[in-house]
């Protein structure tokens, strides 16, 4: 029947150029190869469609699936996207395994594109019994991860199946131990961190960092904020030295400084009661407490911004081993 | 973005007539193409890449794609396609589409080094009739560039291929005048308007053409400077006289250094385009 009506359809239509890039124009003056191969528009697409049913499903997604493969390890993830979701429109007739294929590959691209959310939804439709079901778990849990929502991840670890002396059974640990430092539930660390044995080389790196990430975490003491105020008191911008700042101080000192010049100067002219030095004063004193104050918070920001880059490693280190592993 | 639309008339013109290698491997995508899908036909274009070992048809699909990355309103993305096409064993007339739409990719995103670089390629290594017919939009690629000179020689390569001799004449005169060197954009090089409003406030500004901004600036230092010397000479308040007027004289001092070499960017920028749109103007109605 369709055949039928693309026929009809290739006798109604006029006939195109292959080539035919653009319109003629007196700018041309150098054409290429001129051969052109005669054939009409709706005719190639509905031969498509009915070539489609002809195909053997199997093989023609599994083909589909290897193109998304190249697409996705060229970097082409827009192309490997637009394909993936035309495959899952397909999808009806796929087998189970090349159902899981599309939606692990969809996932993938959302993770390398940043967007866990939908990386999750799609991973999530990925029969755990199939063939890639362990790596799209592991995938997910760290997207999980990236999310912030740890006991969700956990879960999804502690739930994939391994054997002993299995080096998915080292990578569940590896990335456990990592969740446990990014909980900083070092209880949870010391417990797990004997079983990251470094006998793969996938990730021994990586297993040797977390290490050393424990060691940052847990020897980083964090400064007194009551002696930073109090240094600040001494001197405007001594206590942000103590917090560990090196060019912020001097920021402070520039403004602080001569406001106190200014308004020692007007109590020695015109006396303490007198509103010059009320003014300058009252100025000063809004930025000598401010600083103060300022100190004060500078020594929990810092620590901060220390975690924050800790935990950026960690998660770092969490993504390589699955790269690593199952790419 | 008028620019964009003169260049893009220009390689519509360009690529007219070019029909590429002809094989059924492309002909599902071109239909897609013809059917405006322009985001399945790149697609499809890929796959061709991706099946053949034939590096002249995996050029004619990275071509292709691009077309249609360029139909889609991505020229980044085109950019990067045609940065993948291996110019081993290609006949001239595919080396110069490539080029060609490289350039013109490169050129609708301001990647104007890129573009140079793909049409110096034409210039030095394929014949007079490709250069010429590359030549407008080298010479637009130049412009931007601020390489007027050589602008102009790449326009008169294109107009000496012309057969008319009256018309000839006609385009060469068009071209040395809108390419006279009076008519260049006068340069005003930021560093020295900053060193000249660091060493007198406000002379930086003055260079750059901005008369407002000038006086601003030397009203304000010289306020400075006068709030100070009345707290120290007049109320005898020392400390308190150089405190806030050094420090209002070193703000706008300072500041007005940095901005006088913002201005005369933006001067240039100014004047470039101004220049550029003019000559963009000239160029399309070479036709």
């Amino acid at each position: 029947m369709f055949l039928i009506l693309a026929i009809i359809l290739t006798a109604a239509y006029p006939v195109i150029s292959q080539e035919q890039f653009i319109q003629d124009s007196s700018w041309t003056s150098t054409s290429i190869n001129s051969d052109s191969v005669q054939f009409t528009q709706t005719d190639t697409v509905d031969t498509f469609q009915i070539k489609l049913g002809d195909l053997d499903s199997a093989d023609y997604f599994s083909g589909e699936i290897s193109f998304a493969y190249y697409l996705i390890s060229s970097e082409q993830y827009s192309d490997a996207q637009y394909l993936l979701f035309k495959l899952q429109s397909e999808s009806t007739s796929a087998d189970p395994n090349q159902r899981d294929s599309i939606n692990y590959l969809i996932g993938w691209t959302f993770y390398f594109s940043r967007d866990f959310d939908q990386a999750i939804d799609h991973l999530s439709n990925v029969s755990t019994q199939s063939e890639i079901g362990v790596q799209s778990q592991f995938y997910k849990s760290i997207c999980l991860v990236y999310i912030e929502q740890y006991d969700s991840a956990k879960i999804i670890l502690n739930n994939i199946s391994t054997k002993p002396d299995d080096i998915l059974r080292e990578l569940t640990v590896l990335q456990l131990t990592a969740i446990a430092l990014l909980e900083r539930d070092y209880y949870a660390y010391d417990s797990l961190s004997p079983y990251l044995t470094k006998k793969y080389f996938q990730f021994s790196e990586e297993e040797n960092s977390m290490k050393e990430y424990y060691a940052d975490l847990t020897n980083y003491r964090q400064k007194s904020p009551w002696i930073a105020g109090g240094l600040s008191a001494l001197f405007p911008g001594l206590g942000k030295f103590y917090a560990g700042y090196i060019g912020l101080p001097f920021g402070t000192i520039s403004m602080t400084l001569p406001l106190a010049a200014v308004a020692v100067e007007a109590a020695i002219i015109a006396g303490v009661l007198s509103p010059p030095f009320i003014v300058l004063g009252s100025l000063f004193g809004i930025f000598y407490v401010g600083n103060i104050w300022g100190s004060a918070l500078s020594v929990y920001t810092i620590k901060k911004e220390i975690y924050d880059e800790i935990d950026r490693n960690i998660i770092y280190d969490m993504h390589i081993p699955l790269r690593r592993v199952f790419w | 973005m008028k620019s964009i639309g003169i260049s893009f008339t220009i390689c519509i013109f360009h690529f007219a007539g070019y029909s590429g290698k002809p094989s059924p491997q492309f002909q599902f995508a071109d239909s897609l193409r013809d059917e405006s899908h322009f985001e399945w036909a790149a697609l499809e274009y890929e796959r061709v890449c991706y099946q053949t070992f034939d590096n002249v048809t995996r050029t004619i699909a990275l071509i292709k794609k691009a077309n249609c990355l360029l139909s889609l309103d991505k020229p980044i993305a085109a950019q990067k396609t045609l940065l993948r096409i291996s110019y081993f064993s290609l006949n001239d007339s595919l080396v110069y589409a490539s080029r060609f739409l490289t350039g013109y990719a490169s050129y609708l995103i301001k990647d104007f080094e890129q573009g140079k670089s793909q049409f110096f390629l034409i210039e030095q290594f394929l014949d007079t009739t490709y250069q010429a017919a590359s030549a407008p939009l080298y010479a637009l690629t130049l412009n931007e560039l601020r390489e007027w000179d050589k602008a102009k020689e790449r326009l008169e390569l294109w107009a000496s291929q012309i057969s008319n001799i009256k018309a000839r004449d006609s385009l060469q005169r068009v071209i040395c005048k809108a390419y006279s060197d009076k008519n260049y954009p006068k340069y005003r090089n930021p560093e020295t308007a900053s060193i000249l409003s660091t060493i007198i406030p406000g002379s930086g500004q003055l260079y750059s053409g901005y008369v407002a901004d000038a006086l601003f600036t030397i009203l304000m230092t010289s306020a400075g400077l006068g709030i100070a010397a009345v707290g120290i000479f007049v109320f005898k308040y020392y400390v308190t006289g150089v405190v806030i007027g050094i420090g209002i004289f070193q703000r706008f001092w300072s500041a007005g250094a940095k901005r006088s070499s913002y201005l005369a960017n933006k001067r240039n920028y100014i004047r470039l385009r101004n220049y550029n749109s003019q000559l963009s103007t000239m160029i399309l109605s070479l036709d």
